[in-house]
């Protein structure tokens, strides 16, 4: 063995830990000049089929003669607005679940949420959707409706396990000794410590929402009245096989930067927060 | 002859927990048969030289020095599975619950150490399974049950059994009572001292628990910071203790037999790894402390005394020994 | 054995709580067959007549009951778009999609298992560090994007051309390869990526622990600690995702491979009782997933105590 000073740090284990928030805000900036660029209007039908790149059209046209630009602009926006309002609705809808579930734990409200969890698991999710779509087809967010529905139960399970975890603990146990009201002690005292697993889950809904989003538009179960990235795919299918891959790698590309950056800025959360994830 | 175990300067540091060093400049021989027993407060780096032993201190260490096992020199760090001199090694662990792999039963979990010394021996897996259980004290039965069966003591057996498995010279054990109740320990303790003798064992007892030390080891190694600042046989530690802070330690052992128990002794101060100084680390508790002490580390041959040893300038005196 | 008949009622209960729900949605809430079975221009008595004979005039519970009780028996009806029975239609489509799913699944969450073993023992260095970025980048990598890139690429005359690019005539080992690579191939790369970091993450936890410490002290190599020591302890995780991802990709993983593929398997069944508001199908379905789920909760409590001694039997709660 030789007498050298050695030493190694350990390291995070994603080599560009920052990529997330770079990646993110160049799609924004790429949304920004889209919004900004005068581009035609994305339904508009021209006589100008699978055009190449010009100035009049940034990203060429389709088998249509829409201009793609115009129309992965207007997808961006649509994905991003789905993915926040099932986001939002689903995971605080999941988060009071779970809240009222693990504070009653063994009791029966407790028993019917985890039933009802276990119950909206069990349904194949495509089908759901596919029967939501029908059963409420006079809403235009029936799709919407169907993913908030069926998001929230991971967040219940993970809200429940945390605040079950939790209330063991003794400044919960001290908290409700001096009488704090159960819906006091749980937002003053354990939601902020249960905060960095919530915070995860809302982002592990927004990825499930927008990838859901582009598969069910792929299949024709989306909002027909929009376009979307599911729905430029699936455009693009047959035209990738004659060789026009601009709509294909427009919303392909675009899909994969959103994707990509919420699950770097994701991770490097959980690294900081989960302390056995973390820098040992 | 040759020790069995030589440490040579052996320094070893974690980045990112200070400057402060879990352990400095350590020199330590063990020879066969040789039972030697490491005490310091927690946080003094027993452990640390313990794993630097069997090589599997944390990735991300800072090291230097040598260690050697039986004339050779080892890796610093063991590659999981490759054959060296370490083979000659074996650890039990504070916490035998956890120590054991909880799914497997206990018989399969020696089984697998006794086939990977197999080329050793002709003896038939399942004779040796039984002979090292025997050895231990546990019913052969007890091959069939899983970890959780067990009691403390049982699993601290089935660790000893392991390292009779392993036909080990050097048996490192990491505070293997501290776990255990009060009875428990004491057999555990007399189980060690036994095999000890008849496997002619080489022992490293690693405790806090200075009675443990006292019953098993002749040669006992006090560590404060990193440091040993006092070696010497047992008896004369235990009778007169030269180092203050050696003194401190053995005052500190309450004792029933005493008519009246005043006050429990205690060391004032903590041990965490604050003030650096370029003197004696101990000296901002040490009442025995001067001038010189805060500039100047004291060797650990402060005296011309190869018996006891202690890095001292102000030792207590020879006479002194325990109230 | 309470806690026997507890398992027994909750399994019920989640059975009518599913049933329930695609009878409101597919059944009270879904199409109205009266005009398509009364022909053009009925007139309204014609019409209550065709509803009476549907039960739609009923009330909700008796409707519903009645529903229930069909299912219970396996009179599953006729598909309403192909005229066929259901259940026949099932037993033709299911062992195609296992054909065409199975494989894939069990190599892609082997592989998964294998990195996440290289990436736990090098945690922290370049392959660990490697393997966790391919996985970020793997799992936001959509799955139509890589069915559409992989069939493009082998499928088509621009690329390699090596295997037709639709259908299923699977009779032996050969053919099934022709047909069954390319989807397989798509499941491979997403499972591999959706696996590989919850693998890596039951395995570091293990490789914390004390007794893979000991392990290491009695000499166990890598293969030794990873396969007979870490291994049986992470086997409860992996076996319950592996079971219990079983149902939703059988039914909605096979949907988009299927349908992009034209394989018909019941994936491909789906979809068109889908666009064909085919209920029949669609409650078998529904119904079907459930009874799966169900049935892997029973083969979880009877597994578990196989693989973890500690685990008492029936003591499971998911």
């Amino acid at each position: 063995m030789s007498s050298s000073l050695n030493q190694t740090k350990p390291a995070d284990p994603i080599f560009f830990p920052q990529l997330g928030v770079l990646v993110f805000f160049g799609l924004i900036v790429v949304l920004i000049i889209m919004a900004v660029y005068p581009l035609p209007d994305w339904q508009v039908i021209s006589p100008d089929r699978f055009a190449g790149i010009s100035q009049e059209h940034p990203l060429g046209t389709n088998a249509l003669g829409q201009d793609i630009a115009a129309r992965a602009a207007q997808a961006s926006w649509h994905s991003l607005r789905i993915g926040f309002i099932v986001t939002i609705c689903a995971g605080f809808l999941g988060m009071l679940l779970g809240l009222v579930s693990g504070w009653y734990a063994g009791r029966w409200p407790d028993a019917t949420i985890l039933w009802l969890t276990g119950v909206m698991e069990a349904i194949p999710f495509y089908l759901f959707v596919a029967a939501v779509a029908y059963a409420f087809r006079q809403l235009s967010w029936s799709m919407e409706l169907a993913m908030v529905v069926t998001f929230w139960t991971t967040m219940t399970r993970l809200v429940r396990a945390e605040v079950i975890r939790l209330k063991q603990r003794d400044f919960i146990l001290a908290a409700r000794a001096i009488g704090l009201s159960p819906a006091k002690t749980l937002t003053s005292h354990i939601l902020p410590n249960a905060l960095p697993v919530i915070l995860v889950q809302f982002s592990m809904i927004f990825i499930a929402a927008i990838k859901a989003e582009v598969i069910l538009s792929f299949l024709g179960l989306g909002n027909s009245s929009t376009i979307s990235w599911g729905l430029m795919i699936s455009e693009s299918t047959q035209e990738v096989i004659a060789g026009h891959y601009l709509n294909f790698f427009s919303a392909s590309i675009l899909l994969f930067m959103l994707i990509y950056s919420v699950s770097l800025i994701t991770d490097s959360l959980q690294t900081r927060t989960d302390p056995r994830q973390g820098v040992a | 002859m040759n020790p069995l175990v030589s440490i040579r300067d052996l320094s070893v540091s974690y980045p990112g927990r200070g400057t402060a060093s879990a352990l400095k400049h350590i020199n330590l021989d063990i020879h066969h048969g040789e039972t030697v027993g490491l005490v310091g407060e927690s946080g003094c780096g027993k452990t640390t030289l313990a794993l630097a032993l069997m090589g599997m201190l944390p990735p991300g260490c800072a090291w230097q020095g040598e260690i050697s096992i039986a004339g050779q020199q080892v890796d610093f760090y063991q590659q999981a599975g490759r054959a060296s001199a370490r083979d000659q090694c074996a650890m039990i662990f504070q916490n035998p619950q956890t120590s054991l792999n909880p799914v497997i039963a206990i018989g399969r979990q020696i089984i697998r150490i006794i086939r990977r010394r197999g080329g050793l021996e002709k003896q038939p897996t399942q004779q040796r399974l039984a002979e090292v259980l025997s050895l231990v004290e546990l019913p052969a039965e007890c091959s069939k049950l899983y970890p959780h069966e067990l009691s403390g003591g049982m699993q601290q057996r089935v660790l000893l059994a392991m390292a009779l498995a392993r036909q080990a010279n050097i048996l490192i054990a990491d505070e293997p009572t501290t776990a255990l109740d009060a009875s428990t320990r004491m057999q555990i303790l007399a189980l060690l001292n036994r095999l000890q003798q008849q496997q002619n064992l080489a022992v490293l007892l690693i405790s806090h628990d200075l009675s443990a030390i006292a019953r098993v080891c002749r040669q006992v190694l006090i560590l404060y910071q990193g440091r040993v600042v006092e070696q010497a046989p047992q008896e004369l530690i235990f009778r007169q203790p030269r180092h203050p802070y050696s003194a401190g330690l053995l005052a500190a052992i309450p004792k029933i037999h005493r008519r009246r128990p005043d006050k429990l002794l205690s060391l004032p101060g903590d041990a965490s790894l604050e003030a650096v100084t370029s003197g004696c680390a101990f000296a901002p508790r040490c009442s025995r402390r001067d001038v010189y002490c805060e500039q100047q580390l004291p060797p650990l041959n402060c005296a011309l005394d190869l018996q006891q040893r202690f890095a001292c300038f102000n030792p207590r005196p020879i006479q002194g020994g325990l109230k | 054995m309470p806690i026997f008949i507890q398992k027994t009622l909750y399994s019920l209960s989640l059975l009518l709580g599913v049933t329930f729900i695609s009878f409101m949605l597919m059944v009270y809430f879904g199409p109205d067959r009266s005009y398509a079975i009364a022909g053009k221009n009925p007139d309204a008595a014609q019409l209550e007549e065709i509803r009476q004979q549907l039960g739609y005039n009923q009330p909700l519970t008796s409707r519903y009951l009645g529903y229930i009780k069909d299912l219970a028996s396996f009179n599953l009806g006729l598909s309403e778009s192909s005229g066929k029975p259901v259940a026949r239609l099932l037993a033709e489509t299911i062992p195609t999609s296992l054909l065409l799913l199975l494989p894939g699944f069990l190599i892609g969450n082997l592989l998964a298992l294998m990195l996440a073993m290289i990436a736990a023992w090098y945690k922290h260095s370049w392959p660990d560090r490697l393997l966790t970025n391919l996985s970020l980048l793997g799992v936001s990598i959509s799955f139509l994007i890589i069915i559409i890139v992989l069939s493009t690429w082998l499928c088509t005359p621009q690329g390699l051309n090596l295997f037709p690019s639709r259908g299923w005539r699977v009779d032996g080992l050969s053919s099934w390869l022709t047909y069954a690579t390319v989807p397989s191939l798509a499941l491979i790369f997403v499972t591999v990526f959706f696996n590989l970091r919850f693998y890596r993450a039951l395995l570091l936890d293990e490789m914390e622990q004390d007794y893979i410490r000991t392990a290491r002290a009695y000499g166990a190599g890598p293969f030794a600690i990873m396969f007979s020591e870490a291994l049986p302890n992470t086997l409860i995780p992996i076996l319950t995702r592996l079971l219990f991802s079983l149902p939703a990709i059988l039914v909605s993983g096979s949907l988009v491979l299927e349908s992009y593929f034209g394989i018909p398997g019941i994936g491909k069944v789906s979809f068109d009782a889908i666009f064909n508001a085919d209920q029949p199908v669609l409650n078998a379905i529904v119904s079907l997933s459930a009874v799966m789920i169900v049935v892997v909760t029973w083969l979880a409590d009877f597994i578990y105590p196989r693989l973890d001694p500690r685990i008492s039997q029936h003591l499971v709660v998911r």
